[in-house]
């Protein structure tokens, strides 16, 4: 539970590459694994917090999101029935927000992974399920480029071992 | 002299003179910033050519002031053979230089897509499995086809080692049994998801057979089923189940099959039935709750798409429902939807959260009256009206201004409103009574009774599809918010409402605050409306201005009510500025 104090406290953070970001408690907090560094250093608030896995352009990108989600409520605990009702639909903003390229796509995913942020690593997950969705295996090779390395043995393999799923 | 050291020495020659020096030129001014902005056929042109000078001979005629023994002038004879001598070397250079891009431009190409396919390939690479595994699941479980379900699993399967690796590890991936699946497809994907992992079915009350031999192939994973959901959706099985005792017929069946086969549902949470939009279903029967309880102790959820059931006596595990169904009676004959919502309501007294889509919402109720009915436990509704076709919202006796008017939320907390109005292009002079409609409709959605609700502490109210109108009525001027919008308002009437401290508003139309004439009359001695809102949320107004926020924040203060305010806090609206919040909600 965020106290009045905690609103307009600043927290800076520290990224691989040096750069310093000075944001509001309620937009750092929206990492988890900040949140804990905070309770862990207590009221120091000169002290900052260093964020090895993440470089400037990325954190950038990640405050983004979390400024314009500040106020959302805390995600609640998974259970196995909400995982299921997950689907593909992303908000309008979070939709023009991802609009980045492959690169950019992939630190997001890593970095909210790494911060630990369930609903910007959702966003991530659900943009590049998006782009696997119906496609064939040598599209998204393509797509990803990806190496295909199965011998012709094995590619024969998996199709006898697949047939299964073919019925009806 | 051979031929090849008179070459190396012309080339030495050439390093000092200008030739050299065309390609660092044109190599520094194409890296100026904006080049393709910049009028290139106009710079170039013809006539800002020195040659293009010389081809008339300047003011005088050279054919008539010349020397007496000269055809024609020679200076300018002279003149024009240097111009056109000096074009052909332009012309040499440029072809030159072009075959020299053109071989450059594909090498650079190659480069750059292999800087791209690198930079891919880590991408995806770099991904640990477990957020690998994360995206298929959501891949898959999107999948609402059994076929393609099975078909989007495979198609992973057989992209690399790696993903064959993480989609057979990913036990999640192999959960969702539907009873189309055949025997040997169920075995093979309760095998593969392992013995711990829960699962998700789907049976079809239109074939009867089936769903038995899905028991039957099921029966070991019951116990591991978290959610069930029945499929009411082909309308042709729907004539068949009649002639053999209708939908009630059916389920009640399938219950007692569960009952008598002694399967016991223990950590079922969800039970989901899904009929037809065009066709919607509403009165079978479920299990009594005794039975339900012994069956399925665990159940807290019921999902009712098009498909409304009802109970014989109360249900008291059920904490969540969510409801999309047609609320308008389908004909005088028939019982209201309504009435069965309320009447399922009754029946679930342990309900905290409960959402509905409301369809044909706007519809007349006729003759049905529908009694009062109290839902104590319901501490947060969302409510959803679709298709609103505004102009032709009745005035009174609207189906959902009467469901609205029965159903008493008491220890309501949070209230969320959606209304997706229809599409219509109007007319300017019509957006009063445009306005006035939508006056009429939020306060059907806020009943008078609503204002003793005290711990309704946070509503949220969303107008959405005011912006297709725009598009439609677009003028060239795309920068500045369509004018049309500002003939309507959305009206919040603060009465309703005196208990919530933090209202959200998304609208594309202005958001005025209102209050009735009685608390008008009633505020005059203390020339302020006794309320709590505290915190005035803007989200996604996307034609709010400047101008439209003052006038918000005026009707507040005309009502008393702004001085209470302690913080106002704007997203994603794209016409207001940091300094024009600031500006228009100075607090005095």
């Amino acid at each position: 539970m965020s106290t009045t104090e905690d609103k307009t406290r600043k927290v800076k953070l520290v990224t691989s590459d040096n750069e310093e970001f000075e944001v509001d408690w309620e937009v750092a907090t929206r990492s988890v694994l900040i949140k804990h560094m905070l309770e862990d250093i207590g009221e120091s608030e000169e002290q900052a917090i260093p964020l090895p896995n993440v470089t400037a352009n990325v954190l950038k990108k990640v405050l983004e999101w979390c400024e314009h989600h500040r106020k959302d409520p805390e995600p609640a605990p998974e259970s196995s029935d909400d995982n299921r009702k997950r689907t593909l639909e992303i908000g309008d903003w979070d939709a023009k927000f991802i609009q980045v390229d492959q690169e950019m796509l992939f630190e997001i995913i890593l970095a909210a992974n790494y911060l630990d942020i369930k609903a910007l690593l959702d966003v991530g997950c659900k943009t590049v399920a998006n782009m696997i969705k119906g496609k064939q295996p040598e599209e998204i090779r393509k797509m990803f480029n990806i190496v295909n390395d199965f011998t012709p043995e094995e590619e024969a393999q998996i199709k006898k071992e697949n047939e299964w799923a073919e019925d009806r | 002299m051979d031929n090849t050291s008179h070459s190396i020495k012309k080339l030495e020659q050439l390093d000092h003179c200008p030739v050299s020096e065309v390609l660092s030129s044109l190599e520094r001014a194409a890296r100026t910033p904006d080049l393709f902005q910049v009028k290139l056929h106009r710079i170039f042109r013809k006539e800002n050519w020195k040659a293009f000078q010389d081809i008339y001979g300047g003011d005088k005629n050279p054919f008539v002031d010349k020397k007496d023994h000269e055809v024609v002038d020679t200076a300018w004879a002279d003149l024009l053979m240097q111009s056109a001598h000096e074009v052909d070397g332009v012309i040499a250079m440029l072809n030159a230089l072009l075959q020299g891009a053109n071989e450059l431009r594909p090498q650079l190409e190659s480069s750059q897509q292999q800087v791209i396919a690198a930079k891919l390939s880590k991408g995806i690479k770099s991904l640990p499995d477990e957020i690998l595994a994360r995206i298929f699941e959501i891949t898959v479980w999107e999948q609402r086809d059994h076929r393609e379900y099975l078909k989007q699993i495979v198609r992973l399967t057989r992209v690399s080692r790696r993903f064959r690796y993480v989609a057979l590890g990913t036990r999640g991936l192999w959960t969702m049994l539907d009873a189309m699946h055949t025997s040997a497809q169920l075995k093979s994907l309760i095998s593969r998801a392992g013995s711990n992992e829960r699962f998700h079915a789907t049976l079809y009350m239109d074939f009867e057979n089936t769903n038995l031999e899905f028991i039957e192939d099921c029966r070991p994973i019951i116990p591991r089923l978290t959610t069930l959901a029945f499929n009411l959706k082909d309308s042709f099985w729907y004539a068949h189940l009649e002639r053999n005792g209708g939908i009630d017929a059916a389920l009640e069946e399938m219950f007692r099959q569960f009952i008598e086969d002694g399967s016991h549902f223990s950590i079922l949470q969800c039970l989901e039935f899904i009929g037809e939009r065009n066709k919607p279903r509403s009165g079978f029967l479920l299990p009594a709750a005794s039975t339900i309880r012994n069956w399925a102790p665990s159940l807290r959820t019921l999902r009712c798409r098009h498909f409304l059931p009802s109970l014989f006596s109360p249900l008291f595990l059920i904490s969540t429902l969510v409801i999309a169904h047609r609320v308008s009676p389908e004909d005088s004959s028939t019982v209201s939807p309504l009435k069965m919502l309320l009447d399922l309501l009754l029946k679930l007294p342990n309900l905290s959260y409960f959402e509905l889509e409301a369809n044909e919402a706007y519809e007349k109720i006729g003759a049905e009256v529908l009694l009062v009915t109290e839902c104590p436990s319901i501490t947060t509704f969302r409510l959803k009206n679709c298709d609103i076709p505004m102009l032709g919202f009745p005035t009174e006796g609207s189906c959902i201004a009467e469901f609205m008017n029965a159903v008493r939320m008491p220890c309501l907390e949070n209230y969320s409103i959606l209304i997706d109005i229809k599409y219509r292009v109007e007319s300017d002079r019509r957006c009063i009574e445009w306005s006035r409609k939508l006056d009429t409709l939020t306060r059907a959605l806020l009943p008078d009774h609503f204002s003793n609700s005290t711990r309704l502490t946070s509503l949220s109210y969303k107008l959405l599809r005011i912006d297709h109108w725009r598009e439609e009525t677009e003028n060239s001027n795309s920068n500045a918010p369509e004018t049309s919008v500002n003939g309507r308002e959305l009206r919040i009437p603060l009465e309703r409402i005196p208990h919530v401290r933090t209202l959200t508003l998304s609208s594309s139309i202005e958001v005025m605050f209102t209050l009735d004439d009685n608390e008008k009359s009633s505020m005059e001695s203390t020339n302020a409306y006794d309320c709590r809102l505290q915190e005035l949320r803007f989200v996604e107004c996307e034609n709010m201005t400047s101008a439209h926020l003052r006038r918000t924040v005026d009707s507040l203060e005309s009502l008393g009510a702004w001085k209470k305010i302690e913080r106002v806090d704007v997203q994603e609206c794209q016409y207001l500025t940091h300094e024009d919040i600031e500006f228009e909600t100075s607090f005095q």
